[in-house]
């Protein structure tokens, strides 16, 4: 009896198998050209990217996205976990060479541009975000901050320096320069305790840096605390902070 | 959701893909015991049934609720559903992507 029960389990086996093959073909037949001019435009696509054609790769990014989208119709079941790892690719890709799009050539230089960029960063999601390398991204900010300083606009270009340090893209060379910039700006501004606090966030990038520690001492002098200056060059910003809130 | 104790739960699924998804729960269930998952895909049809292993358990994160986050493989669900969360599935990725082509 019990042999019987196993020849019919594995019949029925062998059943659902010659099924599921037959499924697998079927679905095979159906997807392949699609999946094959799907990967024909994310080739193209990423040929452009390699020449830094952005808006050529764009448009065949597209066409690919529109194949994978055409193929997913289908619902596939044998596929779908490979068409599935290709989308990510593609969408990965795709965002990619949108934001080398943006800051790409001379674009960040002017007004419109390094305001499409803003706009398309604050508009990523966090599964986009994913995609895009946070250094690029705070690197394009501190771009932007720079022209706006050479351009005597401080405000905006304290805005964005701040925005490449908030970033934190642990990079310390360019968070470095950018409490740097910060620290000049608000300097300039007579806002000696907020100057000091990004001076000492330079030094613990960089301890050396002695341009910081003459804008440093610069500040304390201002401040009329220059008794502290050693504890000050061996602090954190954040003790930094709590001793000038002591001090004065 | 109903677990092998028979515990009735409703609560929300999130991240759903191809091969698991995640839900929260009032309790804790440790990594490999398996649910039985009634699954509402909103396709005005009943839910889809899934069994499914608990895969990973998060802690109580931003939750007010103290609601632990789990994460299912899924293991096994009858063949008519199979289609119709394949369907489900298939159709969320081309939204997404119906936003990219948009852009």
């Amino acid at each position: 009896m019990l042999y019987c029960s196993d020849m019919e389990d594995n019949i029925n086996n062998i059943e659902q198998k010659i099924k599921n093959l037959a499924e697998w073909n079927n679905e095979r037949a159906n997807i392949k050209p699609i999946l094959e001019s799907a990967v024909d435009y994310h080739n193209k696509a990423r040929r452009e990217v390699y020449w830094k054609n952005y808006e050529n790769a764009s448009k065949f990014f597209k066409q690919a996205i529109e194949y994978y989208r055409s193929a997913l119709k289908l619902n596939p079941k044998y596929y779908l976990q490979d068409i599935i790892e290709r989308v990510d690719f593609v969408i990965g890709e795709y965002m990619n060479s949108m934001f080398n799009f943006k800051i790409s050539d001379d674009r960040l230089k002017t007004e419109q541009g390094a305001k499409e960029f803003v706009e398309f960063v604050e508009n990523l999601s966090p599964e986009e975000e994913k995609y895009i390398d946070l250094y690029d991204m705070a690197l394009g900010y501190f771009k932007i901050g720079n022209i706006y300083n050479e351009d005597g606009n401080f405000d905006k270009a304290y805005e964005f320096f701040n925005r490449a340090v908030n970033i934190q893209c642990d990079r310390p060379f360019l968070n470095r320069d950018a409490y740097f910039k910060m620290g000049q700006i608000l300097l300039n501004k007579k806002r000696f305790k907020e100057a000091l606090t990004s001076f000492i966030s330079v030094l613990s990038f960089d301890k050396g840096n002695a341009e910081a520690v003459n804008y440093l001492d610069r500040c304390l002098k201002e401040l009329k605390i220059s008794e502290h200056r050693f504890k000050f060059l061996s602090m954190t910003p954040n003790e930094a902070k709590k001793l000038i809130m002591e001090v004065l | 959701m109903l677990d092998y104790e028979q515990v009735f739960q409703f609560t929300r699924t999130e991240n759903i893909s191809a091969e698991g998804l995640s839900f929260a729960s009032g309790e804790l269930l440790k990594p490999g015991v398996y649910v039985q998952l009634e699954v509402d895909l909103e396709d005005a049809n009943p839910p889809i049934s899934i069994v499914a292993e608990i895969r990973w358990v998060g802690g109580f994160g931003m939750d007010k609720n103290k609601k632990y986050i789990n994460g299912v493989k899924i293991i096994n669900m009858p063949l008519k559903d199979e289609a119709r969360f394949l369907k489900y599935y298939c159709d969320k990725i081309i939204e997404k992507l119906s936003g990219y082509l948009k852009k």
